[in-house]
């Protein structure tokens, strides 16, 4: 069966390409975007599985960059990474049902679990 | 109690005796043997309350020896006739002592209180709060100086409840309800609440009245002050603001610390999976290295703030050509540029100009002039840089058609910690001190840097003003740094620059020119190899940062053609790299560059250049 992709919103495009690899190689499809107005585009055209979203991003934050991607695919999980985790970014985050908050630099070995559960073993 | 009072009271005792005797034996008829000492306690009290103890001890003798001499029988001798007078006599003397003791002692008292009434009025005058009195039912009857001075108000505008005009009318039903309150209880009153200054402004204030209570705990009056606390409030705001821009600052620096670790965290983790893939690793290497170099970045902003701040930089000035500094920051910029697929325009001064300065420092106040530019503009923006003389001054100009600047704004962008502040910019990322740094860097090289924006959606202009080093100062003026060997002087050389960003090429090509070079400027190895074998230039100024043949394979292939062996290899860096100094001479260069390059530099590797070239020869013959 085929697997649906991942989309991966950061605004530094040298993240962007690095978990994407590290996506791809572990057998899963990922889409990239560099900020928020891209990825609501992407998500518009795409059923995503996932979305990966950095809270910083230069046109809108993570949060409400994930509720409006929420209003396209009711069913989309989120994960936002953060550098800084305060209540001001934890609380509407889960709010908004963002599923995990991590703390940059993420490991992919923990995130592979959390992605396992939500989009489903790599094809 | 002065001179003068004591005689006053002196002649009160002679007067009033002397009036009271008249008047006794005016009356001797009718009162007979009555009161014939009583009516002179008038004149002993009279003299005692004008002139103190002494005058009232007068006053009393004198009367006694006025009654003996003529009231008391027998007439016209001190001598009584009855035991009584005499006894009456005796305590008409001591009563008037008393009389005198006591009468002393309250008008020392009066003088007292009216002393101590004096320095009350006094220190009431001199503090800065204001201060009023007010009755027991809560009508205020006395204020100091400086509550008028404070309201501008009268006497009748303040006394009652008049004051009420003073207060904001908003404010005013709960200060009184909390005034009424404190009145019937009896107890300290405390309120915090503006009050009107005479210039209309309302300023908020402490005010703090207790009751003065008699010996049986009734309420004799209320005493209040009020003080003015708004610059406090103002004040505490400024460090709640600051504190508030700390911590923001903070949230910001973690965030920007940890976003270079993701990419690097990540190409770590992909490592094993593409050992063995020379392009793949490549590209992992140069990931790694971007975001090491933009932490690199960071650190050494913050840490300039602080060493500019603490006043602890040198700056190591020398002469350097505007244009190789702003070709420096422009490639500095340029990944973010691309990134952001924003046109950069320059238009440079024809004249070189030059500039006493740190190459390093001025290169940073451009290349973040110009990342502020880059960041503030939506993709595919525009950014003009302009370079051009005004008199003795070098202006450089950095516009953009980005977001602009909030006019309420212009003046704080280059406080350090200030970003923009809205939700959205705080995602723009940066430590907001690029600009502060670039402040602080352009005014201790004794220029300026101000702000210009239209407003919101505006796009915003920054320009630099440096002073230009005049001709005598490069040919050794007094301050100038070792006298600059006149270009004219270098024997000609054919040279060939080799950068990928053409306007560095080309800003490095223009200086060498004006040093009297033959320079030519190519924008790729690959046709750089192909023109070297063709013209066997002196020298070659080698890029090392290009894309698809870098300068150390350059470097090698042309080492490879055994008629290119001695030719002089120049290795350009950009600043800091030091590690790649020792792997140029590996690879064969001769000689390396830190980009931005200046003149010194670039006439002392001119004066390394094996001479006999070419074109020396054609000139000599």
């Amino acid at each position: 069966m085929m697997r649906l992709p991942i989309l991966l919103v950061d605004d530094n495009p040298d993240a962007c390409a690095m978990s994407a690899k590290l996506l791809w190689a572990w057998g899963y499809q990922a889409d990239v975007a560099y900020n928020a107005a891209t990825a609501l585009q992407l998500a518009e055209q795409k059923p995503y599985a996932l979305a990966i979203v950095d809270y910083r991003l230069p046109d809108m934050d993570g949060v409400e960059l994930f509720r409006h991607m929420r209003e396209l695919r009711s069913d989309l999980a989120g994960i936002l990474l953060t550098g800084y985790s305060s209540s001001d970014v934890v609380d509407p985050a889960m709010q908004a049902g963002i599923l995990r908050i991590l703390t940059k630099p993420v490991d992919f070995k923990e995130l592979m679990p959390i992605i396992q559960e939500f989009v489903g073993a790599p094809t | 109690m002065n001179r003068s009072q004591r005689f006053t009271g002196y002649v009160v005792a002679v007067v009033g005796c002397a009036v009271v005797l008249l008047a006794r034996l005016g009356l001797n008829d009718l009162l007979a043997e009555q009161a014939r000492l009583l009516p002179f306690v008038l004149p002993v009290m009279a003299a005692a309350w004008w002139g103190g103890l002494g005058s009232g001890l007068f006053a009393t003798l004198l009367s006694v020896l006025l009654g003996l001499i003529f009231i008391i029988p027998p007439h016209h001798s001190i001598w009584v006739d009855a035991f009584s007078d005499g006894l009456n006599a005796a305590m008409f003397v001591v009563a008037g002592a008393t009389i005198s003791v006591l009468s002393e002692s309250l008008h020392a008292a009066r003088l007292r209180a009216t002393e101590t009434e004096k320095q009350f009025h006094t220190l009431a005058d001199s503090i800065p709060q204001l201060v009023w009195m007010a009755r027991p039912n809560g009508e205020r009857f006395w204020f100091n100086k400086r509550w008028y001075e404070y309201t501008g108000a009268t006497l009748e505008q303040s006394q009652g409840w008049s004051w009420q005009s003073l207060h904001d009318s908003a404010e005013f039903p709960r200060v009184s309800e909390s005034w009424k309150r404190a009145l019937a209880k009896g107890e300290p009153w405390e309120d915090i609440h503006p009050l009107r200054r005479s210039d209309g402004q309302m300023r908020w204030h402490l005010c703090r009245a207790v009751p003065v209570k008699n010996a049986r705990g009734e309420t004799v009056c209320w005493f209040g002050t009020n003080t003015d606390i708004q610059d406090r409030i103002e004040f505490e705001q400024s460090l709640k603001d600051a504190d508030a821009r700390k911590d923001q600052f903070l949230a910001t620096l973690a965030h920007e610390l940890r976003n270079p670790l993701s990419p690097i965290s990540n190409a770590l983790q992909l490592w094993p999976d593409v050992e063995g893939d020379k392009q793949e690793l490549d590209q992992l290497r140069t990931v790694m290295e971007r975001q090491v170099q933009q932490l690199i970045r960071l650190i050494d902003d913050l840490m300039d703030v602080s060493r500019i701040s603490r006043g602890k930089i040198t700056l190591r000035r020398q002469p350097v050509e505007l244009r190789a500094l702003i070709a420096g920051a422009i490639e500095a910029v340029r990944p973010m540029v691309d990134a952001c697929d924003h046109r950069l325009s320059v238009t440079a001064a024809e004249e070189p100009i030059m500039i006493h300065g740190d190459a390093a420092r001025l290169t940073q106040v451009f290349s973040n002039i110009l990342n502020n530019a880059a960041k503030y503009t939506s993709p595919h923006g525009a950014i003009w840089v302009s370079t051009e003389r005004e008199g003795d001054q070098a202006v450089i100009r950095v516009r953009d058609n980005g977001r602009g600047i909030p006019p309420e704004l212009l003046h704080e962008i280059f406080e350090a910690f200030r970003q923009v502040e809205t939700a959205l910019d705080r995602s723009h990322g940066g430590l907001g001190i690029g600009l502060t740094l670039a402040k602080q860097l352009v005014e201790l090289h004794g220029g300026t840097i101000e702000a210009h924006s239209e407003g919101p959606d505006k796009g915003s202009e920054f320009v630099v003003r440096l002073p230009v080093l005049r001709a005598a100062a490069t040919t050794g003026g007094a301050q100038s740094p070792p006298p600059a060997k006149s270009p004219r002087a270098m024997p000609r050389h054919r040279i060939l620059v080799v950068d990928d960003l053409r306007e560095s090429a080309e800003t490095l090509a223009m200086v060498l020119r004006s040093m009297g070079q033959d320079v030519t400027a190519l924008s790729d190895g690959e046709s750089a190899i192909h023109w070297i074998l063709a013209h066997h230039p002196d020298a070659v100024l080698l890029d090392i940062g290009m894309p698809k043949l870098d300068g150390y394979e350059v470097a090698r292939r042309l080492r490879q053609h055994p008629e290119l062996q001695s030719m002089f290899l120049v290795a350009l860096t950009g600043y800091g790299q030091q590690s790649d100094r020792k792997r140029a001479f590996e690879v064969g260069f001769n000689h390396h560059l830190t980009k931005p390059t200046n003149i010194d530099a670039l006439e002392d590797m001119l004066g390394r250049l094996p001479s006999g070239g070419q074109l020396t020869e054609s000139a000599v013959a």
